[in-house]
Parts: C-alpha cells; structure tokens; sequence
C-alpha cells in the first residue's frame, strides 16, 4: 500500500484501490474463497468486452474446466477417476477448491520445474543442470518469494554442488554479455540482445546500457573443483563461484569502455565485489516498472494462451501492451501479495475469463485480443508426453516388458516427442506446433497402436473391456481416459451405430478404432 | 516456364537502345505483352545475357556447417602466412583457384563452384547467427521469421506433392514461423534408419485406417464448428500432410538401398554423407528445399586436427553430391550452398582453436544458374578484414531468392499485423550469376 502512494501518476490506481477496498469489505462478508483481485479481473475484462460489443462465451462446462486446470498447473490430463469425483462433486465452490489443491500438488512442482528449467537454460543439457533443477524444485515446493528467487539467481555463487543456483551462471560460461542478454530478456521482458550490436529503435535503449549491465558480471570467478576418482585421476566435479571487482567492458566495434550502471543510467557505486548483488536488488525492486510486469504477463500467457505483451520479451518495443490497465493491475497485486506466484496463479484461475468456454459465438469467433472466450493453446512437449502415459496407460506397457528398465525408457520417449514438437526456440505460446512426424507417431506409432490394440497385455483398452461389459460403459471409460469427460448422447448413438454395423468377428476391435480415434482427435491434442 | 519475373537490383547494363534499360524490361515481366513489346527493343547482347541469368534453379539444398567452419582450413587457405595454420593448398579444376589440401574431390569439382571469399555479418554468436543465417534477419524478439527453406515452401509451394516442400537432414533449423505450419521443416533424424512410422503398424491396414480416419471426421466436427483458429487449422493441416505421405510411393525418396552400393560409398557411409544422397533423391523428387547438417565447427581448441577430420567427412559428401547433380542433369536446376553460421578467427588461440569470426568468412554456392569456377571477394593476406566485394546475409540470401525466381520483396504479415519482407536491405550478387 506505500508503495501505492509512490505511484500517484498512475491513473488507475486510486480507482483499483478504492474498488478493492470496497471489494475487502464485501468479501468479508460473501466469505467466498475467490480471491477479491479476481473479481476486479472480471469487471475490468467485462467493461472492456461491452466497449467491443463482444459477447463473451458461456462458462466451461467442469469437464472442460478440469482438464483445462490440469494441463495448465501440472502438464497432464486428469484420470478417468478424477474427471468423475470431480463431475460428481455437487458443492458450489468445487473449481475454487480444485484450483487450490493443484497448485503446490507434487505434479505441479514436477511440472513447473520443467517449465523454469526451460525457461532458464532451455534444454540443454550443458554443465550439471540436475543440481539446478534440484534447487529450482526446492524454490517451487516452498513457494519461495520470486523476487528472492530472481536475487538468488543473479547473484549466485560459492560451491555449484551445494548452491544449485550457482548452475544458472555456469551454464553461462559466465559470459557477462550472456547473461545480461538472458537476465533482461527473462526477468525484465526486454529484448536487450538488440542493445548488444546496435542502439535500440523505440525505447531508449543504447549499446551502453546493455553493456552497462553486462559490466556488473566482469568480476566473477570460477575455480574448478576436483575428485580423485577410485582409479586416481582426477575429475572436475563441480566448480566454486567467487566475486572479484568488476571492471568496465569494452564495446565490440567502438572505442568504448562501460563501467557496471543500472539500466536507468545510474553508475554502481557500492563495494566491489558485491555488484550482482546490488543488481539483484536492482531488478527485483518494487519500483522496477519492469520487473513485475515481465513475470505477470508470462504467466498470463501461460495460462491464458494470448499475452500482453508478445512476444514475452517485447517490453518497450513498438507494440504496447494489449490491456496496459489490466496488466498494471496484476502486477501491482503481485507486488503487494510479496511476489506470491501461487497467488498471481490462483488470481488468473479463479477469472470469468479463465474458466470460458472454448467455444465462440457468432459475435467472438475473430476475437483474440479481449479474453471473450478461453483461448487455444497447444500443448507443450512435456504436457504432451505426460497427457499421452495418462491416456494410454503405456505406462503399463512399458513396465511389463521391463520394470527396471521403465524410467529410462519414458526419458527416452520424452527426448522423442521433445524432438518432435519441439523447434529449438519455442518458449512462447504459439499456434499447435506439431509436425508431420509427430502426426505419423500418432498415426502408426507404438505408444498409440500398441495402447489401441485388444490384445496388447497391459494396454488400457485391455483393461476396460475386462473390467466393464455393457457397451456403454465402455464407451464412457474410454472418453473419460482420453477426452476427460463422458460421450454426448451424439457420439454414443454413433458408436453404437458403429459397432452394430462393424464387420470384425471380434467387435472388441471397434474399441481399438474409437480409442485410436480418440487419440488422434484436435481436441486430445490441443488444450481448449 | 515460370510467369512472372521480377526485378533483381542490378545496376542497368544496357540503356543504350530506345531509352529501354534492362531493369525496366525485366519489370514489365516475361509473359506479358508489354514484355514481349520490350523483348523487340532490346539489342540481343543484352538479351543473351538476360537469358544467362534467367532463374532456373527448381530446388536447393544447404549444407550447414553447424558451430562455423574455418575459412582459412577450407575455401580461403593463406598457407605459409602467420594465421595460415599448417594445411596446405591445393590446385583445383578452376585453374587458380586453390582450396585446402584436404578438400581434394571438392577440388576437381571447383569448375562448378562460385566461392565467395568476403561473407561479413555482425553476429557473432551461435544461435543468434544460426538464426540469421536461416532467416536472413538477426533475431529481434518480436517477429518469428520463418527459416529460409519453409520460405521456398511457400513460394514454390507444389500443392499435389506427397512430400513435404522443406527436409531438414540430421538436425532440425527453424521453423515457418510466421508462415502456415504446413511449411514446418520435415526433420530427419538419421537418415541412414528407416523414417519412423511410415508405415501402418500391424495392427492396421489401409481399410481400418480409412474407417477410422472417416470415424475422426465425423466426430470431430463438432468440436472444430466453433473453434476456429490457427491451432486446429495446423492440426487438419499437419495430418492431411501425414496422410497423403503414409500412402505415397514417393516416399521411397527416403530410401537409400535403391541406391548402388559404389555411389552410396562414394557420398561416404555416415550421417553426413547419407543426408547428402537422400537430399540428391528427394530434390529428384521434386521437394524444394533440403538442408543436411553436419555438427562438430565449433573448433575453440584443437582445430587442426578436428577440422581435419571434418573435412574427411565434408569433402566425399560435397564432392559426391556437386558430381551426382551433374550427372543426372539436374545441377542447373539445384542451387547447392556450403556454408556455417560464421567462420573462425585467422588468428590461432593458445590452445591451437580459433575462435568466432563474423567479420569475413566463405560460402560456396554451386548449380542453379551460378556461374562455376570463379572466386567472388578476397579478405587481406592475414584473413582478418574483407578487402574485396564484402556479402552479407541477406545479400546471399537475395541471390537465392533470384536464382530460384522467389520475389524477395514480397511479404508476409507478423501475428501483429507488421508487413515483413522476405528479404530485408539485400541485394542480389550479380557476379554470382554472370
């Protein structure tokens, strides 16, 4: 809230603040466990959607609401049985609930690191990445403040075994222009490589306050250290980080040499050696206009499917922001919720826009600015794969022809559809991604055919046909396994159709077609 | 015959006759009237050379050098000089023309080859120059620009083809980007194995997997109705393209074993090599664009010898392909380039590496009109500066574009509305051609 005053010429803020006051006031008494910011999303994007004549969709049925929620906050589809609990849960606040569950479950944890890692270092796997994991997956579970995380980052430093922050630099080289260029780009959403080679167009970004930046790194130092190993050499097993006196660096091309200063112009004037430090601190200042903002439209994006700001690291470029006020407002409540991330996430979730359908209407179906209906996204790689063990139950499969051999065959598959979906570059939410090859895996690959298949022991569609007899619950297991939700009196009436008029002597052989079917369709392979 | 020819950037050559120059002549476009109007006006001096340079380059392939190749252990050799390092050179079939004493097959096919001395670019990191190398534009965070071969995709795009327009061998580029995803590179991964999932599983044939694709469509109607938009437009797309792969004869392009054994050793038996000769077959086939990757440059330490066993795989691979092209006839019609992100420092560092060198570094284009056995700039006897004619990317990047008839002033729109053209301030290497 002080830090509210400091910003008297931002317009909007006394009007958000004296909503949100009202809005304290009336959430004390509807005791509802929506967070109070969510609601002034939804007036804000409402008001936004009336100046368009937009109509907004009608709310996501739960079914596509939970598959939704669980693509987005843990990479995977949810089970049969968790589609059915949830579709079964009568309360009134059950999406709340949901909502607060998933975040912080261990599936997100899992699959947040894999987001960070990417993020981070993208997937390389150059240096000892498994101990930056380690700690990245330590900062999720304990939900660690993001500005901490940020400064724990910047400034990493001492044994790289014990501090596994201490990777992000090493992975790096520890590479002053690297690093800034990766810093700018990730923590402040600015497209600071342009800096690197030439003076920036709009913003007034010049080569030396890139490099201006890139002076606060000239001090670190690495010492590699050793184990003897059991047959006597000795191996490099990690290296230790230690921070000297940074020095100015010297502009390619020119006769110029830049001291460590902030991006605002303002020179360091600290103690040597404690210059990442101070731009830690720096970045993550409250009054950072950047800071907040570049992690708040990241994870809209995430999970909204159309940022603010795009590309993610187009902060300052000619295009400005999509809805400045809304995302003015989020970052603000970022801040004063301490750099909450679960919070940021549990505000965006629990919005009318969030939960929208899909679906358009006559009047939205071109929209795709304004949040009138939920946005399509692809799937990443990771949700991907993890999504296609959840419906296949492949899972299975593999650990009956091997049980010990099973982790490194899903990292082997992972790698694959990594390969498949995956185009080097992509961190930001584009359109489906996938490839022609991806689509023959899915055609005539092992995972789909194999789980698709009567016979194959262990294969999901194995499992129901034992399990269940009537035709129709079969059907309805098979949809809840890959769809996460139960068949339209449409598609029953149409596979039973299907299977009266099928010419297998087995009918069981039908099933194999829906299921591949199933697999195979855009709804299973996009997130809607 | 194609319709419409555009305009490259020359500089006029003949405006003697009627006031007519070249460049206005070209502009007015082959097959029309006014062309044809023009045609008579012109001296045949000036027609014969415009017919010289007429595009006629149908497909192209790059071998890419991933990590930057040295140009002083390759196309540029300084032996004897400070920075020359100890290989020496070689005569080739371009009389004297020298390349590296071991780039010998390559050598004998120098009268085919166009070596231009004098690449210049600013970027001298690796993924930012990769970036410009394929797209033609240095990475700017707001536009994702599409790789050049998803470029020739589009523009030459054979809609009946089974194949897919854009391969990349060995290791995947970029991608369309702006451009629709059908025009994704189709990446192979190893080209010596079969092409995974080609074929029906057994649990499938042709009946079953028509029945289920007719089951797909008909249940997916609903949901696609009103949901309109790029994702679901790329997925139909994506397996419309997979479909009419999977039932194709032409996909016998992939398989080397047609090939006779002799050949097959010729190219080289490793990944390399095979991408080269799959890349031969599927230009034969009709795909558009091929790019084999070939991994290792990035020779910081240990260049001699590392280089040195790269050229082993490099100069069967190159010399076989450039030779194969001939052969069969289709050389003029197929643009070949060599080259990486960059090139390597002339000055050798402590460890016996060189390090990134932007600053004047080769390319060696081949077939597709390029006029062969002549060297196109020179950098200084130390290698450090172009002295000669410098090109830069996009400057290569419109010569492409011209030898394959592509208007590289045409544009394409950014998911933000931004006209982007599909080559930014280039101009076409006219000593390339004529």
């Amino acid at each position: 809230m002080i830090y509210s005053s400091q910003h008297t010429r931002n317009r909007t803020v006394g009007v958000w603040l004296a909503i949100l006051l009202l809005f304290c006031i009336c959430n004390a008494t509807l005791e509802s466990s929506i967070p109070g910011s969510s609601k002034l999303v939804n007036i804000h994007i409402s008001t936004r959607l009336k100046e368009q004549n937009l109509k907004p969709s009608k709310r996501s049925s739960d079914a596509e609401f939970l598959r939704r929620v669980h693509l987005d906050l843990t990479g995977r589809i949810p089970t049969a049985d968790e589609v059915l609990e949830f579709l079964n849960d009568g309360s009134k606040r059950k999406r709340e609930r949901k909502i607060d569950r998933l975040i912080g479950s261990e599936a997100y944890i899992q699959y947040w690191t894999h987001l960070w890692m990417k993020w981070l270092v993208k997937r390389e796997a150059a240096g000892n990445l498994e101990n930056l994991e380690k700690w990245v997956e330590e900062a999720l579970r304990k939900n660690m403040p993001y500005d901490h995380f940020v400064k724990a980052l910047v400034a990493a430093k001492g044994d790289s075994r014990d501090n596994g922050a201490a990777n992000y630099i090493l992975r790096y080289e520890l590479d002053p222009v690297e690093l800034s260029a990766h810093i700018s780009r990730l923590f402040l959403g600015l497209p600071m490589q342009c800096a690197q080679c030439h003076d920036h167009k709009t913003e007034a970004w010049f080569q030396e306050d890139f490099f201006g930046v890139a002076a606060f790194f000239t001090g670190m130092k690495r010492v590699p250290l050793y184990e003897t190993t059991m047959d006597g050499r000795r191996e490099v097993v990690g290296h230790y980080i230690a921070d000297g006196t940074a020095h100015p660096i010297h502009i390619p091309d020119t006769e110029t040499d830049v001291a460590p200063r902030f991006l605002d112009g303002e020179a360091y004037q600290g103690v040597p050696t404690l210059e990442r430090k101070a731009l830690g601190e720096w970045i993550t200042h409250k009054e950072n206009p950047y800071f907040a903002k570049a992690i708040v439209n990241r994870i809209w994006s995430h999970f909204m499917g159309r940022a603010f700001v795009e590309p993610l690291d187009g902060f300052g470029e000619e295009y400005p922001p999509s809805d400045p006020d809304l995302l003015d407002m989020l970052a603000e409540y970022f801040v004063i919720y301490d750099h909450d991330l679960r919070y940021l996430m549990r505000i965006i979730l629990n919005t009318d826009a969030y939960q929208r359908s899909s679906e358009t209407n006559k009047n939205n179906k071109d929209d795709d600015t304004y949040y009138s209906h939920a946005y399509i996204k692809p799937l990443d790689p990771e949700q991907f794969f993890f999504s296609m063990l959840q419906a296949t139950g492949f899972e299975r499969i593999l650990f009956r022809q091997d049980p010990l051999d099973l982790e490194r065959k899903k990292r082997e598959y992972l790698q694959r559809f990594v390969f498949l979906l995956d185009n080097g570059e992509n961190e930001e939410i584009e359109a489906f991604n996938g490839t022609v090859p991806q689509a023959l895996m899915m055609i005539n690959g092992a995972m789909v055919n194999d789980s698709a298949d009567t016979k194959a022991r262990g294969s999901f569609l194995n499992y129901i046909l034992d399990k269940w007899r009537d035709p129709g619950d079969r059907l309805e297991r098979i949809y809840l396994n890959v769809l996460s939700r139960p068949p339209n009196s449409k598609e029953k009436s149409y596979f039973m159709r299907y299977l009266d008029r099928s010419l297998y002597r087995n009918k069981d052989l039908a099933y194999g077609d829906i299921y591949w079917v199933l697999l195979n369709s855009a709804e299973f392979a996009l997130n809607h | 015959m194609k319709t419409q020819i555009w305009v490259p950037e020359f500089e006029p050559v003949d405006t003697s006759n009627s006031g007519m120059s070249r460049r206005n002549f070209l502009k007015c476009g082959m097959s029309s009237f006014l062309g044809l109007v023009a045609m008579q006006h012109l001296q045949s001096t000036a027609w014969a050379q415009f017919e010289k340079i007429m595009p006629r380059a149908k497909g192209c392939i790059v071998l890419f050098m991933n990590g930057g190749p040295s140009q002083l252990d390759t196309f540029d050799p300084k032996p004897g000089t400070l920075n020359g390092g100890p290989f020496g050179a070689i005569p080739t079939s371009a009389g004297e023309i020298q390349f590296s004493q071991h780039l010998p097959l390559v050598a004998e096919q120098a009268h085919h080859l166009a070596v231009i001395r004098s690449m210049v670019s600013r970027e001298g990191n690796h993924e930012r120059a990769r970036y410009l190398m394929h797209t033609g534009y240095a990475p700017t965070g707001s536009v994702k620009h599409p790789t050049f071969g998803s470029l020739a995709s589009h523009y030459l795009d054979n809609e009946d083809s089974e194949l897919p327009n854009c391969v990349n061998i060995n290791s995947p580029s970029f991608t369309a980007g702006i451009l629709e995803a059908k025009h994704d590179p189709f990446v192979v991964n190893d080209p010596r194995k079969p092409i995974d999932d080609l074929k029906y599983p057994e649990q499938m044939d042709r009946r079953r997997f028509e029945e289920r694709l007719k089951m797909l469509n008909d249940l997916e109607k609903d949901f696609l109705k009103d949901r309109v938009g790029r994702s679901t437009e790329a997925h139909q797309a994506v397996y419309k393209k997979a479909d009419k792969l999977i039932n194709s004869p032409s996909v016998e392009a992939f398989n080397l074993s047609d090939e006779p054994i002799a050949l097959r050793e010729a190219y080289g038996d490793n990944r390399f090599g095979q991408g080269c000769l799959m890349a031969r077959r599927l230009i034969e086939a009709g795909v558009k664009f091929v790019e084999v990757s070939l991994d290792g440059w990035d020779t910081h330490s240990n260049n001699f010898e590392r280089t040195g066993n790269l050229l082993e795989v490099v100069d069967p691979a190159f010399a076989a392909l450039v030779k194969d092209l001939a052969d069969r006839g289709l050389l003029d019609e197929t643009i070949v380039l060599w080259l990486g992100e960059f090139g390597r420092t002339p000055k050798i560092n402590q460890n016996e590496g060189r390090d990134h060198f932007p600053n004047g570094w080769s390319a060696v284009i081949a077939g597709g009109g390029v006029r062969g056995g002549h060297v196109i700039g020179a950098t200084s006897e130390d290698g450090t500066a172009v002295v000669e004619r410098p090109v830069s990317v996009p400057d290569l990047f419109a010569s492409l574009c011209f030898a394959l008839g592509i208007d590289y002033n045409n544009q394409n729109y950014s998911r933000q509305g931004r006209p982007i053209r599909v080559v930014n301030d280039g101009r076409v290497v006219k000593d390339l051609f004529v």
